[in-house]
C-alpha cells in the first residue's frame, strides 16, 4: 500500500530527476516508484500549459518539389 | 481517384482516423489521401528526422526515403500496428540509419561549410523572411486573413517553440513530437519508439521541461 506522501516525495524529486539536478542514484528510485504506480503515471501524464502550446504548432505543408516526386511514385506503384 | 466509382463522395478529413479506410485508399491508390497525409505529418516527420541528422537537406532525404518505402510496402502492411505507428517507426530506424552513415562517411571538419553552417538555425529563425517556403510557423495562404499581428506573435512564438524542440536530444525530440504536437497517446508512442512506459514518461517530461525553460526566456524578454 502506497501513502500519499510517498508520491508527493516523487513527484517533488520527479521534477528534480527531470531537470537533472538530483543524485544519478535517486532515478532508480523514482522510476520504481513511477513504473508501479498509477497516480503518479496519471499525474505526469497530465497535459501542462508546454503541451498544450505545442498541440497548437502550425502543420507545415511538404514542400512542392518532395512531394511531386512522392505523388509520381504512388502512380509508378498502382 | 482511381476506386472506379468517378461520383464517390469523397471521405472527409476525419476519414484519415480512420485505419481501416485510410489503408485501403492508399491500397487502392486514392490519391487525394496519399497527398492529406504526406501534408499532415511532414512537419513532424522533419521535426524527428532533424535530431538525428545534420542538415535539414538530410532530413527531408530521410522523410522522402520513408515514403518510397512505406509505398513499396503498402500492400505488405499487416496493419499489427496502426499506419502511422508504422510509419515512423520506418522514419525514425531511417533517420538513426542516415545518421550513423554520416557519422562514418562525413569528417567532422567537414559537417559544417561555410554555405550550410546555418543549415538548422535558417531554418529556425525564417520568420524574419516571408518569402522562405516551408517553415512550420510562416503565415500560409491559409491564413491570409488572420490580423498580421496576431501572426507576428504567433510566427515568433511558434519559431521559439521550433528552436526549443530542435535544441532537445533526439529522443526527447521524439516523444515530445509524437505526443503533444501529433497527440499519441503513450503506448502508441512506446510501441513506435520501442521504449518503456517510464521511459516514455521520463523523456516526454523531460522535454516539456526543457521547451518550457526556453519560452520562460522568451515570456520575460517579451513581457519586457
Amino acid at each position: 500500500m502506497r501513502h500519499a506522501n510517498d508520491c508527493e516525495r516523487v513527484r517533488e524529486g520527479l521534477r528534480e530527476y527531470l531537470d537533472l539536478a538530483g543524485p544519478p542514484g535517486d532515478g532508480h528510485a523514482l522510476r520504481r516508484h513511477l513504473t508501479g504506480c498509477q497516480a503518479c503515471q496519471s499525474a505526469l501524464d497530465e497535459p501542462d500549459d508546454t503541451a498544450r502550446l505545442l498541440a497548437e504548432l502550425p502543420r507545415p505543408t511538404m514542400p512542392a518539389g518532395m512531394k511531386a516526386t512522392l505523388l509520381a511514385a504512388f502512380r509508378r506503384a498502382s | 481517384v482511381s476506386n472506379g466509382t468517378p461520383d464517390a463522395i469523397p471521405p472527409p478529413v476525419e476519414a484519415a482516423d480512420d485505419e481501416t479506410l485510410l489503408v485501403r485508399a492508399l491500397r487502392d491508390r486514392d490519391e487525394a489521401a496519399f497527398a492529406r497525409l504526406l501534408d499532415e505529418w511532414y512537419g513532424s516527420m522533419l521535426r524527428i528526422a532533424m535530431g538525428h541528422v545534420g542538415s535539414r537537406a538530410r532530413a527531408e532525404e530521410v522523410v522522402q526515403e520513408t515514403w518510397l518505402a512505406v509505398l513499396s510496402g503498402i500492400d505488405r502492411f499487416e496493419g499489427r500496428s496502426s499506419l502511422r505507428t508504422w510509419v515512423f517507426r520506418i522514419l525514425v530506424n531511417r533517420a538513426r540509419t542516415m545518421s550513423v552513415r554520416e557519422a562514418r562517411l562525413v569528417p567532422l571538419s567537414t559537417l559544417a561549410p561555410a554555405g550550410d553552417a546555418d543549415d538548422l538555425s535558417t531554418f529556425m529563425n525564417a520568420g524574419a523572411d516571408a518569402s522562405a517556403p516551408e517553415v512550420p510557423w510562416l503565415p500560409s495562404a491559409g491564413n491570409a486573413g488572420a490580423n498580421p499581428e496576431d501572426l507576428l506573435v504567433a510566427s515568433e512564438l511558434g519559431g521559439r517553440i521550433e528552436q526549443a524542440i530542435d535544441a532537445l536530444p533526439a529522443r526527447q525530440r521524439e516523444v515530445v513530437v509524437l505526443r503533444d504536437v501529433e497527440g499519441w497517446s503513450a503506448p502508441e508512442v512506446c510501441n513506435a519508439l520501442g521504449i518503456s512506459e517510464t521511459n516514455q514518461r521520463v523523456l516526454l517530461h523531460r522535454a516539456r521541461a526543457g521547451v518550457r525553460t526556453a519560452l520562460a526566456g522568451y515570456v520575460s524578454e517579451s513581457g519586457s
